[in-house]
């Protein structure tokens, strides 16, 4: 590895490396990443980290997979040590890559450190033609490619389809696994298929045990109908055995399955249980059924937890693509989980599926199968999400007198609530959705309006620090007011807020 | 104030769900009451088919929370048996035959149309969203009656420029063997021919129809699959071995 060593000297020039978090989540060994630390401790360079490194860094912490833990851990303690010798810099309040990327890209003694398929790189190649930074990238097979122009840049960073999946045609499968079959993974593992769980347009969800322990387990099978795995699919499903996702309330294709024969019929995941966000929250009345005590504090940690599991799947590279309340599912004690992944866009393999009203306006009218998803256009449906739950299953564009589709209403940006304050709710559709708005703190309303009728995109994680805040704010007071969502805030009540 | 302009809070759920409007045009003429092979009426076979596919209806979670239903017969003349409601808290009529009567098809749908454009507008001052409005004609025969022809080609120019401008999916469905299915076939552009159907095998008709609306409920407005056009899985089958990564 002594080459990398040897790229790293061509960045002599440079004063301030910028690190996203995105690097270190993909990291296969710590290994590189010492070379880099090592060149940066012998030649006195500055690090740069921002507010979203951290909140990255926590959500990696809770994950299942105790390698990539330990990474994270080691990465973290030792830019720790970097503080020592006063090389390490803390933007605290930059929580979108975005902002700095728009303040340094014109830098040349500034390096960016990311990984190819992080919402970093997307904002990087914004800048196309005016980039005069440099660059780190870290490539799917683990190597840090040393960019030192803007063409270099673009080569390393920009996503293009992966044209090889795209077209018609699926496997031949001479024959689909049933109940009472044995399926297998590639390592041998062989499963009996023990009862339907239920069956979709794409395949049947099977209940399994394993050969040789006698209970069930806590997985399922999916075995896809004939015709439905192509090679999009299979190629998906190959790549996301080499990811180690592994995360609570993310259920994950972890192995692909083969019959008897051993030709691929479907892929095995974490068995979850409950009922999808969309029978839930489609009206006031229908939440309070399945969760009588429920509060706004109640709501809110669902908007984070579903936020949270997100931006993980978004520091691999896996963008949801078909983010929606019906593929979330929350069990009685209100822990979420996403489900139907296999549909995902992964690395540059596109998600074929999606619904009108949590497509983002650009790309209104695309073919889906055909033209990668942006972090940007997750970010619209991600939004969405929030409004939804926040609103018990209202879209943000919902209203009175509105377009014959949802979609023209998303383009026009017609959203019917006002910059802040109770006043302008004319065109509220009925029913306690005025109320909703009103028990608002104005800094969310703000935000709202900054998303719906701006245009704003957030990111994930300023999704979720605000609604963090949100909840903090609500939490705080509670002691005070028994009837928590029956008082209006006030601006100077949130001290928390910037 | 006409019967069916009359709208109230009450015949709205509270649901924030995209609602799917569906208006039934029953045919309720003498003719419903010729015998099948069955040894019941064609309206007894329809009726029990009909009560079979709103129970499915309502046992879906997510079609019940989406559909709204009404049914308009026509039997001597058009008569709004069912004004729009949602499907979860409907008990279904039962439809009864007008002996003698005969079929005013082309003033029924006229009828139905009007139903869906005012629901239609009602959901808007609700700022309700919605899927586009499906108009089900059910008929044994051919348009009957004084002007039948005229409020029938009528009907015809209303229902193919909603349907062409995608405000409406149109199914328009011929029971038994005495359909003149070169007019009902022109109610819609999109279909290539009317849908046929055996008086005893209503069933089969009605499960399509509900596959129909969760299809649409759950997926997107691609109305594509109610029009015949399959989505299957496209090209030819691969080797697996022919193909490397």
């Amino acid at each position: 590895m002594s080459n990398n060593a040897d790229n790293f000297e061509l960045l002599n020039d440079i004063d301030l490396f910028v690190i996203d978090f995105s690097t270190i989540a993909n990291l296969n060994s710590t290994d590189v990443f010492d070379e880099l630390v090592n060149f940066w401790v012998n030649h006195r360079k500055s690090v740069a980290v921002t507010r979203d490194f951290y909140e990255n860094y926590d959500v990696i912490i809770q994950c299942r997979n105790e390698e990539q833990k330990r990474i994270a851990n080691y990465v973290v303690s030792t830019l720790e040590t970097l503080k020592g010798s006063n090389l390490l810099k803390y933007f605290s309040n930059q929580t979108r890559p975005g902002d700095l990327i728009e303040k340094l890209h014109k830098n040349p003694r500034v390096c960016f450190v990311y990984y190819k398929y992080s919402e970093f790189a997307e904002n990087v190649c914004d800048y196309e033609q005016n980039l005069m930074a440099k660059a780190i990238v870290l490539n799917a097979s683990g190597e840090l490619i040393v960019c030192t122009d803007k063409d270099a840049i673009w080569t390393e960073s920009f996503n293009r389809i992966d044209k090889s999946v795209i077209g018609d045609g699926f496997f031949k499968n001479s024959y689909i696994p049933t109940t009472g079959d044995y399926v297998k993974t590639r390592d041998g593992e062989r499963y009996h298929l023990t009862s339907t769980i239920g069956a979709g347009g794409e395949g049947t969800v099977y209940d399994c045990q394993k050969e040789g322990i006698g209970d069930g387990t806590d997985y399922v099978v999916k075995i896809y109908h004939k015709g439905q795995l192509n090679k999009l699919r299979l190629k998906k499903l190959m790549i996301m055995e080499t990811k180690k996702v592994d995360f609570n309330g993310v259920s994950w294709p972890e192995k692909l399955i083969y019959s008897e024969k051993g030709e691929p019929v479907g892929y095995i995941m974490k068995k979850i249980k409950g009922k999808p966000l969309s029978a839930i929250f489609s009206s006031d009345e229908d939440v309070l059924k399945e969760f009588p005590y429920w509060t706004r504090e109640n709501v809110l940690w669902v908007i984070i937890e579903v936020l949270k599991k997100i931006q993980y799947l978004h520091l691999f590279g896996i963008i949801v693509g078909d983010l929606r309340l019906r593929n979330i599912i929350i069990d009685q004690q209100g822990n979420v989980s996403l489900c139907d992944i296999d549909s995902c866009q992964i690395n540059d393999l596109p998600c074929p599926a999606g619904f009108p009203d949590f497509t983002a306006p650009e790309i209104y009218n695309i073919e889906f199968g055909k033209k990668l998803r942006t972090y940007r256009n997750e970010n619209f449906a991600c939004s969405v999400v929030l409004f939804k739950l926040l609103f018990c299953g209202l879209h943000p564009y919902d209203q009175i007198d509105g377009a014959d589709s949802i979609q023209m209403d998303i383009n026009r940006k017609k959203f019917p609530y006002p910059q802040c304050g109770t006043y302008g709710l004319e065109k509220v559709p009925w029913g306690p959705y005025k109320g909703i708005w009103k028990h608002l703190p104005i800094q969310y309303q703000m935000f709202l309006y900054n998303m719906f009728k701006v245009g704003e995109r957030y990111s994930v994680i300023e999704m979720i620090i605000m609604t963090q805040t949100y909840y903090n704010f609500l939490y705080k007071y509670k002691s005070y007011y028994y009837f928590v969502n029956d008082i209006t805030f006030e601006t100077e009540d949130i001290d928390d807020l910037d | 104030m006409n019967q069916w302009e009359r709208v109230t809070a009450g015949d709205f759920s509270k649901s924030t769900r995209k609602r799917l409007p569906i208006c039934f045009c029953i045919d309720a003429s003498g003719s419903m009451m010729a015998p099948t092979s069955s040894q019941k009426t064609r309206m007894q076979e329809l009726n029990e088919a009909f009560g079979k596919f709103m129970g499915a209806m309502k046992t879906n979670e997510d079609v019940a929370a989406s559909a709204d239903i009404s049914i308009v017969t026509f039997g001597g003349e058009p008569e709004i048996l069912q004004p729009f409601a949602p499907i979860k808290d409907m008990i279904v009529p039962e439809i009864r035959p007008v002996q003698y009567s005969v079929t005013p098809l082309g003033e029924a749908i006229q009828v139905g149309l009007k139903l869906l454009e005012v629901r239609k507008d009602a959901y808007k001052k609700r700022g309700m969203k919605y899927f586009q409005p499906w108009l089900v004609v059910f008929t044994d025969g051919e348009p009957e009656g004084p002007n039948a022809a005229e409020n029938m080609e009528i009907a015809i120019r209303q229902t193919t420029e909603l349907e062409r401008n995608n405000k409406l999916v149109v199914f328009n469905i011929g029971i038994g063997s005495d359909v003149n299915f070169d007019i009902l076939k022109r109610l819609s552009v999109k279909r290539e021919k009317a849908i046929s159907v055996d008086e005893t095998n209503l069933d089969g008709l009605f499960n399509f129809l509900g596959a129909s609306s969760d299809s649409i409920v759950n997926n997107s407005d691609n109305t594509d699959i109610l029009y015949g056009k399959e989505t299957v899985a496209k090209g030819e089958e691969i080797d697996i071995s022919e193909w490397t990564i």
